[in-house]
């Protein structure tokens, strides 16, 4: 991935949330509640659970062609986060050694169990907060925070550093451009110049930021921010939170996978 | 009516030579005034004080807005709370409420669209600052509906801001200005970075538009087009004011003011 890709791609979930689908269509009030419930739901099993955790790929499985995200943009972005979990959860395998119980002739041991189940909820939390990129533009987000009395100083710095985001690949997009055009010879950039590289871009991008933070004031912008309300939600947004929100719930009470385990094998 | 009396900028007040010194000019309502001058004479400098980004050390604005001379502005849902307001700004009166009544008055479009255009949607963008100013988001819809019809960009409206071409973001930028009711624009080098036919179109439009124009811009023959008034500024001083035709056409004049 390079910086040109990794700009537009940031522009590519905003793309998609301007579509049509009936995920799309929920109000985002109604997404946001869902979501949250059930990375909640992900993140409270207990480490050492893979059989709970599993079933919960009912919301990614579902909701993806539901809302028409295609598959490519959508794991690109997962990849990202990999490292972090990869990182989290090696060091399980070697700390929890003690075998937990034998599958074949191999040793499962307790760090190969809890390694799975972070990379399992690394993988279920992501896609939830990715199809809620996917499906809701980032200003609604907010909006939706707002009203659940998120105070609207934070809303609005969240949609600033989304934006700030933008300026600062921008930003770096042009000064690396500049560099590499005026040494073609090297590749990336050499280690006595990261220095002022970064000095000069962090100067330029707090230049950027205070200019539109000045004509933000032009247009009469007074350090609040006032969120017009959203749709208010309808029956069928209604029902698709309860059923979501009930599946979530029971999934984290009752082992699917174990009961079914339990039924084939008697 | 827009009266600058003896503006003078510093961006430090230690500075020993200001940036802008002892301005004074008028502009009166409906006129079409070109600002020109060399890199650093001051354009960006003036007009970032006229909508009170920067306080000015000495002297000041006055601005008063008659109503009957912009018949454009009375029946549409402004913003504006003061119609017949005369908005004083200097050293002592800087404060919020001032400032808020300058800006509800003069729309600035800035050099870098970038600057202006923050919100990820088009429609979005051009809805903040109406929305700013507790606009009903049903009147400010109509109005922006309006507003990119006349400039020619209602396919625009759904449209990621970050994916536009310059010409697009240009004229995005000016919805987002036209839509709060300014009586006085002020674009600064608005045809940078703007091929020709988008430095046509957008010249058609403003000439097409009855309000108080301020316009920076090193185009001495699009100047010439939509302006009939130049204001040249040097070194923080206004070394001619008067009819485009004749200051832009004195080669002499131009060449010592480094153009
Ligand atoms: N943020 C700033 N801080 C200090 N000096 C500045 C700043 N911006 C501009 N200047 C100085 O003010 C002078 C006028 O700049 P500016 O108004 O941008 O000129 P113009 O727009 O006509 O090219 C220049 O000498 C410039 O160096
Ligand atoms: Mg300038």
């Amino acid at each position: 991935m390079n910086l040109y890709t990794a700009s537009s791609g940031l522009g590519k979930m905003e793309q998609l949330a301007v579509g049509d689908s009936p995920l799309h269509r929920l109000p985002p009030m109604v997404k946001l509640i869902t979501t949250l419930v059930y990375i909640v739901a992900v993140i409270s099993f207990p480490i050492n659970n893979v059989s709970g955790l599993t079933p919960y790929i009912f919301y990614p499985a579902c909701l993806m062609p539901v809302s028409g995200t295609p598959a490519k943009p959508f794991f690109a972005r997962m990849l990202v986060a990999l490292p972090f979990a990869l990182l989290g959860g090696v060091s399980n395998l070697f700390i929890l050694r003690d075998t937990a119980f034998m599958l074949g002739g191999l040793a499962v041991t307790d760090g190969l169990i809890s390694f799975v189940s972070i990379m399992l909820k690394m993988l279920l939390t992501v896609s939830a907060v990715l199809l809620l990129a996917a499906t809701t533009p980032f200003t609604h987000i907010c909006r939706a925070l707002s009203q659940l009395r998120l105070p609207g100083v934070i809303c609005l710095q969240l949609l600033l550093t989304y934006r700030y985001i933008a300026v600062l690949i921008g930003e770096m997009i042009t000064a690396v451009t500049a560099y590499r055009l005026r040494s073609p010879l090297r590749r990336g950039i050499h280690i006595r110049h990261i220095g002022s590289f970064l000095g000069v871009l962090l100067l330029r991008s707090m230049e950027r930021a205070d200019r539109v933070y000045q004509a933000m004031l032009c247009r009469g912008f007074d350090g609040t921010w006032d969120w017009v309300r959203g749709r208010r939600a309808g029956a069928a947004s209604l029902a698709y939170a309860a059923i979501i929100i009930a599946l979530c719930v029971l999934l984290r009470f009752f082992d699917l996978s174990e009961a079914l385990g339990n039924l084939f094998v008697g | 009516m827009l009266q600058v009396n003896d503006l003078t900028v510093k961006y430090d007040e230690k500075d020993a030579s200001p940036v802008l010194d002892s301005l004074s000019f008028t502009i009166g309502d409906g006129e079409k005034v070109a600002l020109i001058g060399a890199n650093g004479a001051g354009k960006s400098t003036l007009m970032l004080s006229l909508v009170g980004v920067l306080t000015p050390t000495g002297g000041g604005i006055v601005l008063k807005h008659d109503d009957e001379t912009a018949p454009e502005h009375t029946h549409t849902n402004s913003p504006k709370k003061h119609v017949h307001d005369t908005v004083r700004v200097d050293r002592d009166h800087h404060d919020r409420k001032t400032i808020g009544q300058l800006r509800s008055h003069i729309g600035m479009l800035f050099q870098n669209p970038d600057d202006q255009i923050f919100m990820p949607l088009v429609k979005d963008d051009i809805a903040f600052g109406p929305a700013n100013y507790k606009e009903d988001p049903a009147a400010t819809e109509r109005r922006m509906d309006e507003i990119l019809a006349r400039l020619g960009i209602s396919g625009l409206k759904d449209r990621l801001s970050t994916k536009l071409s310059d010409g697009e973001k240009r004229l995005v930028g000016l919805a987002g200005v036209l839509i709060m009711n300014p009586f006085i624009l002020m674009l600064d080098e608005p045809f940078t970075f703007l091929d020709r036919r988008a430095q046509r179109t957008l010249a058609e439009i403003l000439k097409g538009l009855n309000h108080t124009l301020l316009l920076a811009t090193h185009d001495f023959h699009l100047a010439q087009n939509i302006c009939g008034r130049t204001i040249l500024l040097h070194k923080g001083k206004v070394a001619a004011d008067g009819p485009s035709k004749e200051i832009l056409d004195d080669e002499d004049l131009l060449r010592r003011c480094g153009l």
